[in-house]
């Protein structure tokens, strides 16, 4: 088994590029060991990207795959060609990216009319100090 | 992903205390954050509290942010370890839901391109070091295989290391042979090796 250390195991838990196994047990062990959980906030409050260097964290924080907003708006309106229209619903229905997932979700909801950021955008500007 | 040319100016223009500026950026992102947390967490009150952390972090956070970063992919950051936060608060294990065991066992098949690409690496600063070199550097390889259209490729690659799928179910899924799955693996991997050895990738070497 290849062993990674307590950083890597955050590094990738914080990025979600784990499985629900792997992020059970990691849970689990931040309930019983105060350590890790130093550990992990001090990765936390670091603005800079996790230390981190396995291929799939890097492929997922650089979010090496993910289609533009721009290609997933041409993709719902069926205007993109056949082999990149078939990789972007591998990417959405399989790799199951949650980034190009709430893009999507967002741009249905938008062309719907069903959208309700107006309001919420106002509140969030009101919870960060921003006030009319 | 480099920050787009709009939202740099929004930026700027948020940092000279702009207050249009500010909702631009929040109605521009409000709705893809929602849709991210509202995919784990069920109760819209709570997505919405979670959201406007997200953007009050992203405030405060305001004078660390490089210019040269992904804004949307910082602000899901920012998102991410919000839902994290929510779910200590909740003291539960997110994945309770998600997972039908724990079983010791599920880790124990990681690929080897989990193993660091330098033997020699252990400072924070090697290790972004490695990081960023790795995401520059594999991201050039999938441009190329993009740009050729061989999407099967980037596809058996990112079922390998970003779902950690075993070398038959790629197959399976695929409609390729297990000894092809695993040529492309190597290949990839070898490929990265050699870069990595023939340039001075990592401070300190």
């Amino acid at each position: 088994m290849t062993e990674l250390d307590d950083e890597q195991w955050l590094g990738l838990y914080l990025e979600e590029a784990l499985d629900p196994q792997r992020m059970a047990w990691i849970e689990k062990r931040l309930r019983k060991e105060p350590a890790l959980n130093q550990i992990l906030e001090r990765m936390r409050r670091d603005p800079s990207p996790t230390a981190a260097h396995s291929i799939g964290m890097a492929w997922v924080a650089g979010r090496l795959t993910c289609p533009t907003r721009t290609q997933w708006s041409k993709y719902l309106a069926g205007l993109l060609d056949d082999d990149l229209t078939d990789y972007l619903r591998f990417h959405l229905e399989t790799i199951e990216c949650p980034f190009c997932s709430a893009n999507v979700s967002d741009l249905r909801k938008r062309e719907s009319g069903t959208s309700d950021v107006a309001e919420l955008a106002e509140r969030s500007a009101r919870a960060a100090g921003w006030s009319k | 992903m480099a920050i787009s040319q709009s939202d740099l100016l929004l930026i700027r223009q948020i940092r000279a205390g702009d207050a249009d500026a500010w909702r631009t950026i929040v109605q521009k992102y409000q709705g893809r954050l929602m849709a991210f947390v509202a995919a784990r967490i069920r109760d819209r009150a709570t997505c919405e509290d979670l959201v406007q952390e997200t953007f009050v972090g992203f405030m405060l956070s305001l004078p660390n942010y490089q210019e040269d970063q992904d804004l949307e992919a910082y602000l899901f950051t920012i998102a991410s370890h919000k839902l994290i936060d929510q779910f200590r608060r909740m003291g539960r294990n997110r994945t309770e839901q998600m997972a039908s065991s724990e079983s010791g066992d599920a880790w124990n098949d990681l690929p080897d391109d989990m193993r660091q690409v330098s033997s020699l690496l252990y400072s924070q600063e090697r290790r972004e070091a490695e990081h960023e070199w790795l995401k520059r550097t594999l991201g050039e390889m999938i441009g190329e295989w993009i740009g050729k259209g061989d999407y099967q490729r980037v596809r058996c690659l990112e079922l390998i290391f970003v779902k950690n799928w075993a070398n038959k179910d790629i197959a399976k899924f695929l409609g390729m042979s297990e000894t092809a799955v695993a040529g492309l693996k190597f290949q990839a991997l070898a490929r990265l090796k050699n870069k990595a050895m023939s340039r001075s990738a990592f401070p300190g070497t």
